[in-house]
């Protein structure tokens, strides 16, 4: 196997083993960058070395939502056109500080605000399994560069299943943790009640080994978690009888048949062999999440949004003669068109007392609903399993984030792992777990990633269960 | 009640977002149908609101002077400045 494509717990022990250096890992790695465009890359990072630490090395992308000091920054937006911050997220400092070489910023939809990468504004990425075929977004950039081989591992922000999405489009793991579990301080984001720091990488041990990096409290995000990490990567790996949550009567309703049948099969093949004793569950609120963080959001987005007028950072209207001409036309030129109908529907939503009452206070609601329904859930089971998406890449018919996007409403922990091909395709499994319960999950899935054994490369034919 | 290009104008020129007639009518159209599948599913929810999931607290800290970011640093993103502030187009008239 070439390093480019490695994982990242390969390209550690490839170094222990002393059979490449962290240098010859950066340059194989843009060397890819280098020799095959997917357009994954918004721009590279110049001063990408290696260091020392557990991350010794390892080619990270971030998504361009992530700030990063002395490189421009814009989270796929022209309103942020030139904004270089003069400060680190602090993932990135994380990330560096354990010797990750951040190769490079990659692509998204404007603020992460679609999850088609068609919408993105900043060039147009493939899915590196099929030309012309969508990665899915909003971290469609991340997802193509690590499934390209163009970093061993990508971060980016997660509101709704941007991480997870374009990790089951392109056959790897997407991972989001807890709400609060990484610090978010110099992530741009939109609706922050929702967004959580999303890992991609190519197998679970690789999230296990970044999470722990990452995981922590920071007094910059006075949302994010105290408390510590038990040893990830040690626990990986110990088999556990767990009570698995299907639901094949909303799967059925929502998947198209053949992703449907890639789940089934996989539950049918995998669950005895795994000790796992599945449970037959109802989700019957999955639409009602879906508008429900749909408007929420939208919500968000419109007060997050306003800060962007062209005085102290980013694009700015040229010759404009008052205060109001100066913000109107900035925000015209600079927001796209999903971006200017999020913010007004957020607006329309928040602006007149009864649309409040009717729309986002009702949202909340549904949010309380959908909350408690969770918490009675994790009574019957330990985990529930669920198509990451309903359909297969490029098809574009059913709300992508229908089996995500309830996670991000309360703030769980969840996980894609790829677990077939259909056509071609990657299909993506997803596992969620009750907050606070990232080992459970990553030592269910780690389970489940052997069995499947899945090659997450395009070349490797890649074979589900 | 369908929203109308008006309202969406309207609502333009409270967030400071400069529309045009067409621009209006094409995020009404995109919007109706948002709302109406709104209102199907929504109504008639009677659950306490849940605004945030986080434990949110209060993060106290000693009454001290911390390291602020240097003002050219502040600046430097800005598209107009003048003697070390923002420069913008008159406000108060002569």
């Amino acid at each position: 196997m070439t390093i480019a494509g490695m994982s990242v717990v390969e390209i550690l022990e490839g170094q222990q083993r002393g059979e490449f250096t962290p240098e010859e890992v950066l340059r194989a790695h843009l060397d890819r960058i280098e020799g095959e465009d997917v357009g994954a890359f918004l721009r590279l990072c110049p001063a990408a070395s290696p260091g020392p630490g557990p991350l010794q090395g390892v080619p990270v992308a971030l998504g361009d939502e992530v700030c990063t000091e002395g490189v421009e920054t814009t989270a796929g937006s022209r309103i942020l056109a030139g904004f270089v911050p003069p400060y680190q997220a602090t993932l990135a400092a994380k990330l560096q500080g354990a010797g990750a070489a951040v190769v490079g910023k990659t692509n998204l939809t404007e603020f992460g605000m679609s999850f088609d990468m068609e919408d993105a504004l900043c060039g147009r990425t493939q899915n590196p399994w099929r030309s012309g075929t969508t990665p899915g977004g909003a971290a469609g950039g991340a997802a193509a560069a690590v499934a390209a081989g163009q970093a061993a591992a990508a971060v980016a922000a997660d509101t709704g299943g941007d991480v997870r999405i374009p990790a089951s489009y392109c056959g790897l793991v997407g991972f989001t943790p807890t709400y609060g579990r990484i610090s978010r301080y110099g992530v741009i984001q939109h609706a922050p009640s929702l967004t959580q720091v999303g890992l991609l990488a190519r197998k679970v041990r690789d999230i296990a080994l970044l999470l722990q990096v990452l995981a922590g409290e920071d007094p910059q995000d006075h949302t994010s978690l105290p408390g510590t990490l038990p040893d990830l990567l040690a626990e990986v790996g110990e088999p556990q009888p767990l009570r698995i949550g299907i639901a094949p009567g909303a799967y059925k309703s929502w998947a198209e048949g053949e992703v449907y049948q890639t789940l089934e099969r996989l539950w049918q093949e995998t669950a005895a062999q795994l000790g796992w004793q599945l449970v037959e569950v109802d989700l019957p609120w999955l639409d009602l999440a879906q508008i429900a963080r749909r408007l929420i959001a939208a919500a968000e987005s419109s007060s997050t949004l306003g800060r962007y007028d062209g005085v102290r950072y980013g694009y700015r209207a040229k010759d404009a003669q008052d205060m109001r001409e100066l913000f109107s036309r900035t925000r015209a030129e600079g927001f796209g068109q999903v971006v200017k109908g999020e913010i007004l529907l957020g607006t329309y939503i928040l602006g007149d007392k009864d649309h409040y009452e009717a729309y986002y206070l009702q949202a909340l609601r549904a949010r309380k609903l959908v909350y408690k329904s969770w918490q009675g859930l994790w009574q019957e089971v330990d985990l529930l399993l669920t198509p990451t998406t309903p359909e297969l890449a490029g098809r574009g018919k059913t709300p992508p984030e229908i089996f995500t996007g309830p996670s991000n409403l309360a703030g769980l922990p969840a996980i894609s792992l790829p677990c077939g091909l259909v056509d071609g395709l990657p299909v993506g499994v997803q596992l969620i777990a009750p907050a606070g319960e990232e080992g459970r999950l990553l030592r269910a899935a780690d389970a489940l990633e052997k069995m499947i054994d899945f090659a997450s490369s395009r070349n490797g034919g890649g074979q589900g269960a | 009640m369908p929203v109308t290009k008006e309202e969406i104008k309207r609502l333009g020129e409270i967030i400071y977002l400069d529309l045009t007639d067409e621009e209006s009518a094409r995020f009404a159209d995109l919007l109706n149908p948002v709302l109406k599948k709104a209102d199907e599913l929504l109504e008639g929810l009677e659950e306490e609101p849940l605004r945030h999931i986080s434990q949110l607290r209060n993060r106290m800290r000693e009454d001290e002077v911390g390291i602020p970011m240097p003002k050219e640093k502040v600046l430097a993103n800005a598209a107009e400045t003048q003697d070390g502030c923002f420069r913008v187009p008159r406000i108060l008239e002569d």
